[in-house]
């Protein structure tokens, strides 16, 4: 596979460039996306159609209403959206044929950056309830 | 009797479900399994308040449920509503009983079944005309309800119609007939069906049979067919 320059290798001194960290958070200003992000950080991998369950069930518990059709609609903009997007910036590796994403690995500073992210959504759905 | 080999032809549904939560939980899954319903964990990087569950049917997608809610659903006394008077549709309840839809649950509790009634009652009460059969068993089990069967047969069109053994003697209320039964068979099963007026996307139905143990074997259905099926089958018993 004829890939791109990994842009984690661009990651130096542990620190993260102005470019790399406008990069990853216009990436990560989409909730799916991150939900995708904390659940393969947790697993390692997952099937296309397990994270498509999990945006599914976990926007729901988060009170969103969720209509008849979500589930193939959220597998197809996962499959044709988020998923590319999250390749691109290499924070996931998506394996087209096997229908199957892993987490990439990351840098020291962007795991930093993810976790912090991810704090402050457990904040945010916490003040909310 | 028909309506109860519906639920032999509906207790082949294979059901599986997977929690995704922070915490796995061994007493919970032991209550699915009770259910016959294969159970997976997940761990979910998320607050407690946000775990659900992922319900599947034949291997397809059947609809995603918050654990707190699948829980209290199925707990031995079912939180009691807020309000028990007409209308007051609960959606969660909603989304968890379209998830379970066609599934025979082999030991649900009275108080799961009195909450998917009162979401058929609900829509009913919403659609506003058409016919609803109810049996309780006994006419004594039905002595509860009648304040909120009061308000559905006065605030709507509704024919209505309560089946049950003659061990109370109901008030007379305008749009609810009582039919007393002495079928032991029949006795056994409550049930409550929904023509939706006729409009397909309405109809709704429960059935379940009371079993040795206090529990209810049962399920619910918006299978036009089967709620057809349970109507007419209700209908001409008496």
């Amino acid at each position: 596979m004829d890939r791109h320059h990994n842009q984690e290798a661009t990651v130096t001194n542990n620190r993260l460039t102005a470019q790399r960290l406008d990069t990853l958070l216009d990436v990560l200003s989409s909730e799916p996306r991150r939900m995708v992000v904390a659940y393969l950080r947790e697993h390692g991998s997952a099937s296309v159609d397990e994270l498509t369950d999990v945006v599914v069930g976990w926007s729901q518990a988060r009170g969103e209403r969720v209509a008849d059709d979500t589930w193939e609609q959220t597998r197809t903009v996962l499959y044709h959206n988020h998923l590319p997007a999250l390749a691109a910036v290499d924070l996931v590796a998506y394996d087209v044929d096997e229908q199957t994403v892993e987490i990439a690995p990351l840098s020291s500073a962007t795991t930093e950056l993810l976790s912090t992210v991810q704090e402050l959504e457990h904040t945010l759905t916490d003040s909310a309830n | 009797m028909p309506v109860r080999q519906l639920l032999d032809r509906f207790a082949g549904s294979a059901v599986t479900m997977t929690v995704y939560g922070s915490e796995p939980d061994p007493d919970f899954v032991d209550r699915l399994e009770s259910q016959r319903i294969a159970v997976d964990w997940q761990a979910l990087p998320a607050p407690d308040s946000e775990s659900f569950v992922v319900v599947r049917q034949a291997g397809q997608f059947a609809g995603a449920v918050r654990l707190d809610v699948l829980r209290g659903f199925l707990s031995e006394s079912p939180l009691q509503r807020r309000a028990r008077t007409l209308p007051d549709p609960d959606e969660d309840v909603q989304l968890l009983l379209s998830s379970l839809t066609n599934t025979v649950l082999p030991s649900l509790e009275r108080g799961s079944l009195l909450a998917t009634a009162h979401e058929f009652e609900d829509r009913a009460y919403r659609i506003g005309r058409g016919t609803l059969r109810v049996s309780f068993q006994s006419l004594s089990t039905f002595r509860a309800q009648v304040d909120r069967y009061r308000t559905l047969a006065a605030d709507t069109e509704l024919d209505i119609h309560i089946y049950g053994r003659d061990d109370w003697d109901p008030p007379a209320i305008p749009g609810v007939t009582v039919h007393t039964i002495s079928d032991d068979e029949f006795a056994r099963l409550w049930l409550l069906a929904f023509d939706g007026n006729g409009n397909a996307t309405d109809k709704c139905a429960l059935v379940a049979e009371e079993t040795d143990s206090g529990q209810y074997r049962g399920f619910w259905t918006y299978d036009p067919p089967a709620v057809d099926e349970i109507l007419a089958s209700v209908a001409t018993s008496f």
